[in-house]
């Protein structure tokens, strides 16, 4: 409609048709081909907004800023994507590193950005170890304490076993875990 | 009768007294069997044959299908998409990948159906069929008798899925709705192409006696997408191998469109952990291979493999089952484990037997 924020399409249009793929792909109505030509859908929607969301993004905050990138040797970027996508359309300020990130580049860009939420990815059995390496570099940057690691990618690992805060099996998930966290660390900072 | 005879007769329902165990040992775990990391794997075809040959000879009950037993040279995601002109990208110690796509716009489509089908040794074809010829050459003759190894084996890599990785998995997904015809079209040729890569390949191996393909295309779709725009073409190449025993490697989950999957012109269903095995069982028509989770597998204790294992057993009984990991083998699973399969695998033979 015209004269309708773009924000508001964003948030009252889009999100809650997206959420609603990611529902019934949870109960497998859906499959990957919906959930990836919904995230077509809304990519193109967001780069068509991207002008006046800019403006708007003057008026507004960010919900929070995240780094976010599949790990050294692995090239899966389907799923990573996709919760980018969300991440940005739920208002997050998003630095999106690509694949085949090393554990250098995730500590570099984490000490010159300082993002509240660090999300990795991975697919491949081989590089979910990775994820403890990049956790193990971060930790001996002395980054690790500010930051909430969320990992992610069909094989199922343990968040525990390589020192992350939260294991998600898919994106919608990986968005409701981050806004959590934020709304968290939102009301634990008032308080102090 | 042989090892693989015997699996053969199970795969087909002629025989119901043994658990064959079947696994899918390759590349990732081989590497580390050979000492090396992965891109000298691919590259060293006598380090990789002598890996093969010493995992099998350590295994000697254990059937290694697949590429497990077939050279390994970007020769699951590589066929398709370098032929028509993609580029294949080499790791250090990872798989290798699609770095450069042939198929971006649909125009695409057009200019590859003008230029004719590649020739079906281009791109990394060649370097694959240049590996089997030293496999045909080399492989000892008493593994092939036992274990039915490269004499009129076929691995001739991803097949929709090699469509699929030629443009990259979301654009295969997204022309699903915006592009069908020319997703057909460049269907229609992959396959086309695929077919002459099989001819060349039992120019090498001769008349096809086993054909495995691995496609995990199945797993991302829905029933009507799923009849639309893979089983045509996986049938296409199933249906022209028949006679000969037809593997389909699979472990992405299709719990929901089974009815579909069963429609697949194949004789075995390698499986994976998230599909229900008695469900896959009373809805496909497959032996099935599987279906423990590799990762898992690679952490349990024998002795909780053992009790997996049984658990599984019991549940699908004697005949059409091998007992496998749903998926290729992953790395780090210790070798005690494959041990405590195989010895579970006959213990529960007998027990079964005696009832």
């Amino acid at each position: 409609m015209s004269g309708t924020p773009a924000t508001d399409i964003v948030i009252n249009g889009l999100t809650p048709g997206l959420k609603k793929v990611g529902e019934k792909f949870e109960t497998r109505e859906y499959f990957l081909s919906e959930l990836i030509f919904a995230a077509h859908i809304m990519n193109r929607c967001m780069k068509a907004l991207e002008p006046k969301l800019k403006e708007d993004a003057e008026k507004t905050c960010s919900v929070g800023k995240a780094v976010i990138g599949t790990v050294k040797g692995d090239l899966h970027d389907i799923g990573k994507n996709v919760f980018i996508t969300l991440m940005r359309s739920s208002g997050f300020d998003v630095i999106d590193l690509g694949v085949d990130v090393s554990s250098e580049k995730f500590v570099e860009v984490v000490k010159k950005h300082k993002p509240e939420i660090l999300g990795m990815s991975a697919l491949l059995t081989t590089t979910v170890e990775y994820f403890k390496i990049v956790i193990d570099a971060l930790n001996d940057a002395g980054l690790r304490d500010k930051l909430y690691i969320m990992i992610g990618g069909p094989p199922h690992v343990s968040a525990e076993e390589v020192g992350a805060d939260i294991y998600c099996n898919n994106a919608f998930v990986g968005v409701e875990k981050a806004l959590e966290h934020m709304k968290r660390t939102k009301m634990e900072s008032s308080k102090e | 009768m042989s090892i693989w005879d015997r699996a053969v007769s199970i795969a087909l329902g002629k025989k119901a007294d043994e658990i064959p165990v079947v696994l899918q040992v390759y590349a990732l775990v081989l590497k580390r069997f050979s000492g090396v990391k992965e891109y000298e794997y691919y590259h060293n075809v006598k380090l990789q044959l002598e890996a093969k040959l010493a995992f099998q000879r350590r295994f000697p009950e254990v059937i290694n299908i697949g590429m497990g037993t077939y050279p390994e040279h970007g020769d699951f995601v590589g066929p398709i998409p370098t032929a028509f002109g993609g580029k294949l990208g080499w790791m250090e110690d990872s798989p290798p990948y699609i770095a450069e796509y042939p198929i971006k716009e649909p125009e695409d489509v057009d200019r590859v159906a003008e230029a004719g089908l590649p020739d079906p040794r281009a791109g990394v074809a060649s370097d694959v069929l240049n590996m089997l010829e030293y496999f045909f050459k080399c492989f000892p003759r008493d593994l092939r008798n036992e274990y039915g190894y490269v004499d009129g084996v076929m691995c001739p890599g991803a097949c929709v899925e090699g469509a699929a990785l030629a443009m990259g998995y979301d654009k295969f997904l997204i022309w699903m709705r915006l592009y069908p015809d020319a997703l057909h079209k460049w269907l229609r040729i992959a396959t086309d192409w695929y077919l002459k890569y099989c001819e060349e390949t039992e120019e090498i191996v001769g008349p096809c006696k086993v054909l495995w393909i691995g496609d995990h295309s199945a797993h991302m779709v829905g029933k009507e997408q799923f009849r639309e725009f893979i089983l045509p073409y996986l049938n296409k190449v199933f249906g022209k191998y028949k006679g000969a025993l037809r593997v389909w490697h699979n472990e992405g989950s299709v719990s929901p469109i089974l009815e579909e999957v069963d429609k697949i012109d194949a004789e075995v269903w390698h499986f994976g952990a998230f599909d229900d095995v008695i469900q896959c069982r009373s809805k496909t028509h497959f032996c099935l291979q599987g279906n423990l989770h590799p990762p898992y597998f690679s952490k349990y204790t024998p002795r909780e493999v053992e009790e997996k294992c049984r658990e599984l057993i019991m549940k699908v009984g004697l005949g059409k089952f091998w007992l496998s990991t749903g998926g290729g083998m992953a790395p780090g699973t210790p070798f005690k484990n494959i041990d405590a399969m195989v010895n579970i695998a006959k213990k529960c033979t007998s027990e079964l037997l005696k009832r």
